[in-house]
C-alpha cells in the first residue's frame, strides 16, 4: 500500500498560532520542496526542481497519510504543434499569496531562449463524486506569449497503482505506457488550463467538510 | 605454580595488612597553610606512618613530629556489637571531617583554634570503615575521636579495643613536601580571566521579544528605522523600538514559512534574503506589513541531510550576493564549505574554499567583506579577493570561543575595527586587523560581558548604536548600547619581523610599559597538541606619541598564536588601570617588514619622584644608591647583604629583615617588587623594634610572592598580597616571577588596605573581634604583641630568597585627608 502515516510536526497540528500557509523546505519534502496549507486538511507537497507535485498529504486521527505522486522529469514541454514536445528547463520563481490564495510561479525556457512564465493557483475543492480534490489554475503570463502550446506531464495514479480521477479542460493525453499512471496536459492556447485531481477511496473515508474553500488566512 | 601462589599470599598481605587494634595514620608534609581540607595531588606517599590505639592526639609527637602545614589521614575499622544511634565528636586544631562507610558524619573543616563539632549515626552490628581527614596550619595541632555510644551520657576517647587496622604496618612513605590541589584567589575579570558585567564605558537599554521564535540568524534595519529579526524558524519579525527607553517594543511577523533563512540585506526592490538552498525577495506588495511575494531569485545549490551546505549569510556586491555553505558534517558534497557568488538572473559560482561553519558576514560598512566561521578554526576572515583559499587569512579567536556574529566600528577610535559576539558565552570582542604584503591577520580583546547568556546577532545604525539580540533567563531580547566611554586599553597590534607594536588608548606610564618584564608574551603553534612556550621580550620601548610601544623579539614564528599579559602595576598616567591585560594575536605569517623606534624612554627614571608626587606629600625611602632610611631590624646598620644594583634593592644573600629607622603611623607606602621563582618576601608596618625577636612579632604582613612557584602560592590566605594567613586577597593580579608588582599599603588609624598593580585586593581593620578571632586562628595567636601597634617601622623580609625593589615611597596622611 502506498498509502503511509506520517508524523509531520513543523506543518500540522503543533505550536499555538496557525502552521505557515505556505512553508519553504521543511520536514515534508526536503529543501527542495514548497509545501503549501490547502485546505481541508491537505497538504500539497511540490517539487522546485521540477515544478510538480510530489506528494499530497491529509491529517488523519493518527497523523497524516501521504500519497506519492512524484513526476520524474521531465515534465514540462513546449510545442509548436501537436507532434512537437520539446524538453524545456523548468525554473522556480518562488510564490505569491494573493487574497488569500498562494500562487507558485513557474518559468520555462525552450532550447530556443523562448520564456514562458505560468503561474499555478492550487486549492482544495469537491472533485468528481464528491472526492476530496487538488485543483490547480494554469496561466501563462508575460507580455509575448509566444506561439508554443504549454504541456504539462502529471499523474493519473500513484506508482503502486491507486488511480484518481482527473478533470482537465485541457487536453488530457494519457501516455499509457506499461500502466504508468501518466499523462501529459496541453494547456488551453488561451486563458486558463484546470487541473483537477481527485482522491479516491482511501480518502473518501474522511470526505471534506467545506470543500468550497481554500488556504487559510494569510 | 608454588612460586604464583606464594606471590598471590604476600600479595594479598602487603595490600591489606594483619589486623591489628589500633587506627592508621598517615600524615602529608603540605608545606602550605590551607584555608580548609586540602586534596593531595594524586600518586604521592606520606610522610610518615604510624598506628596509634586511638585518635587523641594533642602534641608534635602525637603526631609523629609534625607541627605545622600538613595533612593527615586516620584509617581504621569501627566494630560496633550493639546497634543503635551514636554520636562522634571530633575536636581538632585545624579542620577535620569524620567519614564512617561512606557518609560524612562530622564536617569540622576551616582554619580554626581547637574547636568541636558533633554528629550522629545509626550503626549495626560489625564492621564499619571509619575515616578522619585533618589538616593543620600553623600552631597546636590537636586531633581528637571521641563518642557516645546509644544510653550512654558523655564523650569519651573512641577506644582501642572497637578499633582496628586493615592497612599494612609498613605503607611506603617518601620524604619531602608534598603538593596539593592549589587554592587560588580568582583572577581579576579581564585580567586571565573573562570580564564580568557590562562594559564599563556602555549605556544598554534592553527589551524582551517575547514572541521570537528561534535564534536570530539574520538582522538588518528597515527604511523607516524599525529593526528587521530574521529567525532560524522562517520568520521575519519586524521590530518597532521607539518605546525602547521604557523597556518596551512592538513586533509584527511579516514573513513565515522560511527555510532555516540565514542572512538578510535591505534593498531598494525588497528584502533579500537566502533560505538552506534559496535566494529569495520578500516584497510587501499591498504595503500592509506582511510580505505577499516570496520570489525565488536562485537556487539550486546542492544541500545535504539537515545541516550540511546550508547556506549562510548574505552579502551585497554590486549587483550580486554573496552566500556561504556550511560544512558540518563529513558528507561528500564539492560545494559544502564554500562562498558562492549569486547573480540576479539566478547563476550562481563559488568564488571561495575553506569555510567550515560559517554563520554570516561582519555587518556594516568596512575596509572589506568579513566572513564569520565557527568551525574548527574559529576564524574572522577577511575577504580578500574573489577567488582564494579562505583557511589561511584572518583572526582566529582564543578560549575555545566560538564567533557568531560581527559588525564594523565606523567612527571612534576602534573605526574600521569589529565587534565580535562570541557564541561560547565570552561576550563582546573586539578584532583589529593588520594588513601585511602577505595577507591580513590580526589581534583580539575583551570588550564585554553582562549581554546575556548568548547573543544572537550583532549590527550598527547610523547614529552609532550597537543593536544585539540575546537571550537570557527570561528569554529572548533585544538591547541597543550607546557610548563607549573612554576606557584605558590596547587598541591594536601589529607585527613586524622584530616585534610587535602594541598602540594603546591613553599614553602609557613609560617606565612600567618599557620594562620587558611587565610583557608576558606565550606563543603556540595553530598545530592542534604542541604546546606553549614564553616569547623572550629583548627590549621594549615607547614611542615619542607615548601611546605606542614597541617590543622587540626574535622569537616570533609563522603559523602561531600569540597571547599578551600586560603584567604588574599598568596604568595610564592619571592612574586608571586597563580594561583588560590581555590581547591575542594570530600570527600566520610573520610580516616581512621591521621597526625601528624612535624612543622616549628608557630603564632609568626609577626612584624619583615627579613634581606632582612631591605636591602630594610624597619622600623617597629609597634614592636607588643609598639606604641612609634602613637599618637590618635588631641592628643599628645596614646589612651588607642587601646590596644595590642598577637603582634596584637586591636580597642576594642571608641578611635579615631590614627596617625604616623612622617610624610612621598613617600613612601610604608604594613600592615595586618582583621575586624570583618561588621567591617569598613581605612588607610589614607598624613594626616594633625593642619588641619581640623578629619583624612578624607585631607588625601585619603584605606577603609578596610568587604564587606560581612558592607553596604560599597553593592558598589564598598565603598568597601575593594578603595580610599573611590572615586575609586572603580578593583577587589574584599578581605578575609572575621576575616581573614587577607594584604594592601600595594604606594604614590609617586601624584601618589598612592592600593595593596589588593598580587594584584594592585586602580591606581589614586592626583590633576588631573579627580580625582578633582570625589571629586567634593563625600562627600569631602565640604571638602576643602581634598587630598591637599603632605605630612602627615598616619593614622588608629577608624569606631566604631573592627580592627586588625599588620607587619606595611614602607619605604622612592626616586622619581628616582620606575622609
Amino acid at each position: 500500500m502506498l498509502v503511509l502515516c506520517v508524523l509531520i510536526p513543523s506543518i500540522i497540528g503543533m505550536g499555538e498560532r496557525p502552521h505557515p500557509l505556505v512553508k519553504r523546505g521543511g520536514d515534508l519534502g526536503g529543501a527542495e520542496t514548497v509545501s503549501i496549507q490547502l485546505g481541508n486538511g491537505l497538504v500539497g507537497v511540490w517539487d522546485i526542481r521540477t515544478g510538480t507535485l510530489r506528494k499530497a498529504l491529509i491529517e488523519t486521527a493518527d497523523g497524516h497519510d501521504s500519497l506519492d505522486l512524484e513526476v520524474e522529469p521531465p515534465s514540462w514541454f513546449m510545442g509548436q504543434n501537436e507532434n512537437d514536445e520539446t524538453i524545456v528547463t523548468y525554473s522556480w520563481r518562488g510564490y505569491r499569496i494573493e487574497d488569500d490564495q498562494v500562487v507558485l510561479m513557474h518559468e520555462l525556457r525552450s532550447p530556443t531562449g523562448e520564456i514562458r512564465s505560468v503561474q499555478e493557483r492550487p486549492v482544495s475543492t469537491v472533485g468528481v463524486n464528491g472526492l476530496l480534490a487538488l485543483r490547480s489554475t494554469f496561466v501563462s503570463v508575460g507580455a509575448d506569449q509566444g506561439s508554443s502550446r504549454v504541456i504539462k506531464r502529471i499523474r493519473t495514479g500513484t506508482p503502486g497503482g491507486v488511480t484518481m480521477p482527473i478533470a482537465t479542460n485541457g487536453e488530457l493525453v494519457p501516455l499509457g505506457l506499461n500502466d504508468n499512471f501518466l499523462a501529459d496536459v496541453v494547456f488551453s492556447k488561451t486563458g486558463s488550463t484546470q487541473i483537477t485531481l481527485s482522491f479516491n477511496g482511501y480518502w473518501v473515508e474522511n470526505p471534506a467538510k467545506d470543500a468550497s474553500g481554500s488556504g487559510s488566512s494569510k | 605454580m608454588m612460586f604464583s601462589f606464594l606471590w598471590i599470599i604476600a600479595s594479598l598481605f602487603l595490600t591489606t595488612g594483619i589486623p591489628t587494634p589500633g587506627i592508621t595514620i598517615r600524615i602529608w608534609d603540605i608545606k602550605v597553610s590551607p584555608v580548609d581540607l586540602p586534596q593531595l595531588d594524586p600518586g604521592q606517599h606520606p610522610n610518615d606512618v604510624a598506628v596509634v590505639s586511638t585518635l587523641d592526639l594533642t602534641s608534635p609527637a602525637d603526631f609523629l613530629g609534625h607541627e605545622d602545614t600538613f595533612y593527615l589521614l586516620a584509617d581504621a575499622d569501627l566494630t560496633i556489637s550493639e546497634p543503635g544511634v551514636y554520636e562522634f565528636q571530633l575536636n581538632s586544631d585545624d579542620g577535620s571531617e569524620l567519614w564512617i562507610a561512606g557518609t560524612r558524619v562530622i564536617d569540622n573543616g576551616g582554619l580554626h583554634s581547637a574547636e568541636k563539632a558533633v554528629g550522629r549515626i545509626a550503626l549495626d552490628i560489625g564492621q564499619h570503615p571509619i575515616q578522619v581527614k585533618f589538616f593543620q596550619g600553623t600552631v597546636d595541632a590537636v586531633l581528637q575521636l571521641s563518642w557516645k555510644p546509644p544510653l550512654k551520657n558523655s564523650f569519651v576517647i573512641v577506644p582501642e579495643s572497637v578499633l582496628k587496622t586493615n592497612l599494612p604496618a609498613a605503607l611506603p612513605t617518601s620524604p619531602g613536601p608534598k603538593s596539593i590541589v592549589r587554592e587560588k584567589s580568582p583572577r581579576l575579570p579581564g585580567h586571565g580571566s573573562r570580564l564580568d558585567g557590562l562594559h564599563a564605558g556602555m549605556d544598554a537599554l534592553h527589551a524582551v521579544l517575547p514572541e521570537l521564535d528561534g535564534q536570530v540568524t539574520g538582522m538588518t534595519l528597515s527604511s523607516d528605522g524599525s529593526l528587521l529579526l530574521l529567525s532560524d524558524q522562517g520568520s521575519l519579525w519586524k521590530v518597532a523600538h521607539s518605546e525602547l527607553s521604557h523597556g518596551k517594543v512592538a513586533m509584527k511577523r511579516m514573513a513565515e514559512g522560511l527555510d532555516d533563512p540565514g542572512g538578510i540585506v535591505l534593498a531598494d526592490d525588497g528584502i533579500w534574503v537566502v533560505q538552506r538552498e534559496e535566494l529569495t525577495r520578500l516584497r510587501d506588495l499591498d504595503d500592509d506589513g506582511v510580505i505577499d511575494e516570496y520570489s525565488a531569485m536562485a537556487t539550486g545549490w546542492p544541500v545535504i541531510g539537515h545541516d550540511s551546505g546550508r547556506a549562510r549569510g548574505l552579502l551585497p556586491v554590486g549587483k550580486d550576493f554573496l552566500v556561504m555553505l556550511t560544512k558540518s558534517s563529513e558528507q561528500a558534497s564539492e560545494h559544502r564549505g564554500t562562498l558562492l557568488r549569486i547573480s540576479r538572473d539566478g547563476s550562481w559560482d563559488i568564488v571561495g574554499e575553506g569555510l567550515v561553519e560559517p554563520t554570516g558576514f561582519a555587518n556594516g560598512s568596512g575596509p572589506g567583506p568579513v566572513i564569520i566561521d565557527q568551525g574548527k578554526h574559529s576564524g574572522i576572515m577577511p575577504l580578500l579577493s574573489d577567488v582564494q583559499d579562505l583557511s589561511g587569512q584572518g583572526v582566529r579567536l582564543p578560549e575555545g570561543a566560538s564567533p557568531q556574529s560581527a559588525m564594523w566600528l565606523q567612527s571612534g577610535p576602534w573605526k574600521d575595527q569589529l565587534l565580535v559576539v562570541d557564541a561560547a558565552g565570552h561576550g563582546l570582542r573586539r578584532v583589529a586587523f593588520d594588513q601585511h604584503d602577505d595577507g591580513v591577520q590580526g589581534s583580539v580583546f575583551r570588550v564585554s560581558q553582562g549581554l546575556g547568556n548568548r547573543i544572537d546577532h550583532i549590527m550598527g545604525d547610523p547614529e552609532g548604536n550597537v543593536w544585539l539580540v540575546s537571550h537570557d533567563d527570561r528569554g529572548p531580547r533585544v538591547s541597543r548600547l550607546q557610548t563607549f566611554r573612554h576606557l584605558f586599553q590596547m587598541e591594536s597590534i601589529e607585527a613586524c619581523e622584530n616585534g610587535l607594536m602594541i598602540k594603546f588608548s591613553d599614553p602609557v606610564e613609560p617606565l612600567v610599559a618599557s620594562d620587558p618584564s611587565a610583557w608576558f608574551v606565550m606563543m603556540e603553534s595553530m598545530d592542534e597538541g604542541s604546546g606553549q612556550q614564553r616569547v623572550v621580550i629583548d627590549r621594549a620601548t615607547v614611542l615619542s606619541d607615548g601611546r605606542s610601544v614597541f617590543i622587540e623579539t626574535d622569537d616570533l614564528r609563522n603559523g602561531t598564536l600569540l597571547h599578551l599579559q600586560l603584567v604588574g602595576p599598568w596604568s595610564n598616567q592619571v592612574g586608571q588601570r586597563l580594561h583588560s591585560n590581555e590581547a591575542w594575536y594570530t600570527m600566520h605569517q610573520v610580516p616581512v617588514r621591521s621597526i625601528v623606534p624612535d624612543s622616549i624612554s628608557r630603564m632609568d627614571g626609577h626612584n624619583r619622584l615627579t613634581p606632582m608626587q612631591e605636591a602630594e606629600g610624597w619622600s623617597l625611602l629609597f634614592d636607588g644608591e643609598t639606604m641612609d632610611l634602613w637599618r637590618g631590624f635588631g641592628k643599628d646598620h645596614f646589612p651588607e647583604e642587601w646590596t644595590i644594583r642598577d637603582g634596584q634593592l637586591i636580597r642576594t644573600q642571608p641578611a635579615g629583615d631590614i627596617i625604616t629607622r623612622e617610624q610612621f603611623d598613617d600613612f601610604e607606602l608604594s613600592l615595586d617588587w618582583k621575586v624570583e621563582p618561588g621567591g617569598n618576601s613581605g612588607v610589614f608596618f607598624n613594626v616594633a623594634s625593642d619588641v619581640g625577636n623578629a619583624v612578624y612579632h607585631t607588625g601585619p604582613e603584605m606577603q609578596l610572592l610568587d604564587n606560581e612557584g612558592h607553596p604560599d602560592g597553593g592558598s589564598p590566605l598565603t598568597s601575593a598580597g594578603s595580610n599573611y594567613a590572615l586575609h586572603a586577597p580578593v583577587w589574584d593580579v599578581a605578575a609572575p616571577a621576575d616581573s614587577w608588582n607594584r604594592s601600595r599599603l594604606v594604614v590609617q588609624g586601624d584601618s589598612v588596605e592592600h593595593w596589588l598593580n593598580g587594584v584594592l585586593i585586602v580591606e581589614y581593620l586592626l583590633g576588631t573581634p573579627e580580625w582578633r578571632r582570625r589571629v586567634e586562628d593563625s600562627k600569631f595567636r602565640s604571638m602576643p604583641q602581634y598587630g598591637s601597634q599603632r605605630r612602627g617601622h615598616i619593614a622588608l623580609q629577608d624569606h631566604g630568597e631573592k627580592v627586588s625593589f625599588r620607587n619606595i615611597r611614602i607619605r604622612r596622611l592626616e586622619m581628616d585627608a582620606l575622609e
